[in-house]
């Protein structure tokens, strides 16, 4: 203890040779840290009886791990950073412009934009060249003034107007019909032809600010050298050979995207685009983006690395690996097919059958044994002990969780929609494009695209179509279908395909459940399953660090390495300061937030074998994290 | 000849920055704080993203880590509808959630508060229009 706390005194001003100790800007969590091992301290001399010597001269040995872990942020956010670090490793700017209070991220995308312009389409540039002059001349002349952001305001506002305007005019220009017709004669299959050229406008504009930023090529190279660390680990793990044939099939698939706001690709979110500090791995596409707002601010090679190692790593995660044996059977293959078909993809005897065999009602769930039940058992441990998983627990669930799969179409009117081959419109009768059109439908209910992605967990309108279409009954001694039933037979026809639909979700649900069991993200708060999601990607990332580490020879520059690997877990929210970590860390335990507190995480990444690279003692505090778990 | 051309040089330099130059001709006021507002934050996986609006001389400002002072065009407080709000988080299962959003109208006491998934439709569309109209493009 003693040699903690004198290697805490004599390290940590070496890994980034300043003053990271100002105690008056120390974050909380920090504090709380060096009292603990004080603590340890106290309590070790106590037991010894003997007197405590502390000059570190005297000490040799390694630091504690945690002090490296911690120092990081306390550099980041000590009162002379704040937010800005600059490392042999790269820089790191989170902080906000001493002179008007813009952050960083935002100045760089104002920056991004302006640099653009030699790539920019010639129409909207001729239009926003002007804006452009106006935003550099206000970036020069940065002050703190409520004058100063009004124009800045105005002059984003007046940039993003103008992007939406020339993008609605490239919409409008790929839709000639237009112009000839009312707007309410439009097809669908054109809105979506529409919809098409907007997003295609806005992946160009994205493409023309980063596809050649340095900022951008930085996450290209990170990602190149996570992913091949993440698949020599792999073939490290002691695993079974199939699950690790599995796992490293899909690490070599996955593919980095810019952060494109399109629901055909990558789907981020827009903010992703320009100030975000985010970074996202999207299962349906084996794809994963950096947000701007991230790369433009960390620019830093190891930060990224510890970003995108953490990505990848949810390519395997319990639930998506899992969610892709789901995929691969029967029932995943026939929902796929389902949702991306027109008209009912299956002839009624093919329906019958399926629904005999592939679709029938699961009779027995059981808990699935599946690869991660010891790591996962120790990433997520759960708070009480969970409840049976099995059919008497997970049925009524499953029901519930279809049922409000249907209310959403019901509310729409989405099955009525479908079954009318006429539609009224004031008083002109015409052809409805929805009329048993279940892809159409669908479209109505995510944005306007027509089937921008693979879907195989539901396909409700097509299921209705489909279960509709294969329905009989008998009226006036005679056999018809829906279409020629009438009154209450019609009537019921319509609602049992509804039923059916529903029952057919339920036992989706079922399906998936049954595979992915005590892993399930979608049952943490029934206390069937504990999500461990976040915490197995952090756990993949430490696993994959030491072969970023080893690349460097020197033990300093490792060090600093890991602590700058690590910074964006620190806290820099202000008021996290007034909370109380240690209670914050057992708060989060009830919180079914998926990433765990940021010290925790940070802490996590000492595994063995990391501490073993930068020459560092597991310490208690360390203990905290979830570093030495293993599968 | 050659200093009096270098002159006009300058002098035509010194003219077009300060024609430009964004700071002539303002009265520095500084920022306002607000005492009450409206908050709106995303909790993300790497931080945490705030905005806060408040009403300021009769425009609608907001407050966030990217710009601290944004003029909004209209109203952003009227993009949220408590009710419908509240009653789409009773029928959702938000532990099966990525990004989590807390909104508070800290003018009113208690505070009307609603949390929620980023993901659900009527949450979603709320965030989306308030960076909109906050400055988050």
């Amino acid at each position: 203890m003693i040699k903690a706390l004198n290697s805490l005194w004599r390290w940590a001003p070496l890994l980034f040779c300043s003053t990271a100790f100002t105690t008056e800007v120390i974050p909380t969590e920090s504090i709380s840290n060096i009292q603990n091992a004080l603590e340890e301290v106290k309590t070790a001399c106590n037991a010894k009886k003997a007197s405590c010597n502390t000059a570190s001269s005297e000490v040799s040995g390694n630091p504690p791990c945690s002090i490296i872990a911690d120092s990081g942020c306390m550099k980041l956010w000590n009162s002379s950073n704040d937010g800005f670090l600059e490392s042999s490793f790269g820089l790191i700017q989170v902080g906000k412009s001493k002179k008007s209070g813009l952050s960083t991220a935002q100045r760089l995308d104002i920056e991004a934009w302006i640099n653009s312009q030699p790539n920019l389409p010639k129409d909207l540039l001729e239009k926003i060249k002007p804006i452009l002059q106006r935003l550099k001349l206000l970036l020069a002349y940065e002050t703190n003034t409520m004058e100063w952001h009004q124009q800045m305001g105005t002059m984003l506002q007046l940039l993003k107007q103008t992007v939406d305007t020339v993008g609605g005019e490239r919409a409008k220009a790929a839709l000639p019909e237009l112009n000839q017709t009312e707007d309410a004669s439009i097809s669908i299959e054109q809105r979506n032809k529409s919809l098409e050229t907007l997003l295609d406008f806005q992946n160009q504009l994205i493409r023309a600010k980063y596809e050649n930023h340095p900022n951008w090529k930085r996450v290209e190279t990170a990602f190149k050298q996570a992913k091949n660390d993440l698949i020599a680990t792999c073939q490290e793990l002691s695993i079974p050979n199939s699950i690790k044939k599995k796992f490293l099939a899909k690490l070599k698939s996955i593919k980095l995207s810019l952060p494109f706001p399109d629901p055909r690709n990558i789907s981020a979110p827009s903010t992703c685009t320009s100030t975000e500090q985010n970074a996202f791995y999207f299962p349906n596409a084996n794809l994963f983006t950096v947000c701007a707002g991230m790369f433009n601010t960390f620019q830093s090679e190891p930060n990224l690395y510890s970003v995108i190692a953490h990505e990848l790593s949810h390519a395997i995660d319990p639930e998506v690996f899992i969610q892709d044996d789901y995929k691969q059977s029967p029932i995943g293959q026939v929902i796929e097919k389902l949702s991306s078909s027109k008209k009912p993809p299956f002839s009624c005897d093919e329906w019958q059958q399926l629904r005999d065999g592939t679709l029938a009602p699961i009779k027995e769930i059981i808990e699935p044994l599946n690869p991660y039940t010891k790591l996962t058992d120790c990433l997520a441990p759960p708070l009480e002990p969970l409840r049976p998983f099995n059919s008497k627990n997970i049925n009524p669930i499953s029901k519930r969780y279809a049922a409000t799969a249907i209310n959403q179409y019901a509310n729409a009117n989405i099955f009525s929609l479908l079954v009318q081959a006429k539609t009224t419109n004031i008083d002109k009768v015409s052809d409805n494009e929805f009329y048993m059109r279940p892809d159409r439908a669908q479209a109505l209910m995510t944005g306007g695209l027509i089937n921008p992605q693979k879907n195989y967990l539901s396909a409700i309108p097509a299921t209705f179509t489909q279960s509709l279409t294969c329905q009989q009954a008998e009226q006036d001694g005679k056999k018809v279908d829906f279409e020629h039933a009438t009154g209450k037979i019609r009537q019921d026809m319509f609602e049992k395909a509804i039923f059916e639909s529903r029952e057919i979700q339920q036992i989706v649900y079922e399906s998936i459940f049954s595979r992915c069991g005590k892993e399930c993200a979608g049952l943490v708060g029934e206390d069937l399953s504990r999500n461990a999601q976040e915490n197995f990607a952090d756990w993949m990332a430490s696993q994959a660090l030491p072969h970023y580490l080893k690349r460097e020879k020197s033990l300093e520059k490792r060090r600093e390495l890991l602590s700058i690997a690590t910074l964006s877990h620190c806290n820099e929210n202000p008021n996290a300061k007034m909370i109380d970590t240690d209670l914050n860390e057992i708060e989060k335990k009830f919180s079914f937030d998926r990433h765990p507190d940021n010290r925790i995480r940070r802490l996590s990444f000492f595994t063995p074998e990391v501490a073993k690279t930068v020459g560092c003692e597991i310490d208690n505090e360390i203990k905290r994290g979830f570093g030495e778990c293993s599968f | 000849m050659q200093l009096l051309i270098q002159f006009f040089k300058v002098f035509i330099f010194v003219g077009i920055v300060t024609f430009h130059n964004p700071q002539v001709g303002f009265a520095a006021t500084q920022i306002p704080i607000p005492k009450s507002y409206v908050l709106v934050q995303i909790h993300g996986k790497y931080a945490i993203q705030t905005t806060k609006i408040f009403n300021y001389k009769k425009k609608w400002i907001c407050q966030t880590e990217d710009l601290p002072y944004f003029e909004a065009k209209k109203n952003p407080l009227e993009e949220i509808h408590w009710t419908d709000l509240k009653s789409e988080i009773k029928n959702q299962h938000s532990e099966n959630c990525r990004d989590h959003v807390l909104l508070q109208d800290r003018r009113t006491k208690p505070f009307k508060m609603v949390t929620g998934c980023l993901s659900s439709a009527e949450i979603k569309k709320t965030i989306e229009e308030i960076n909109k109209l906050c400055g988050r493009f």
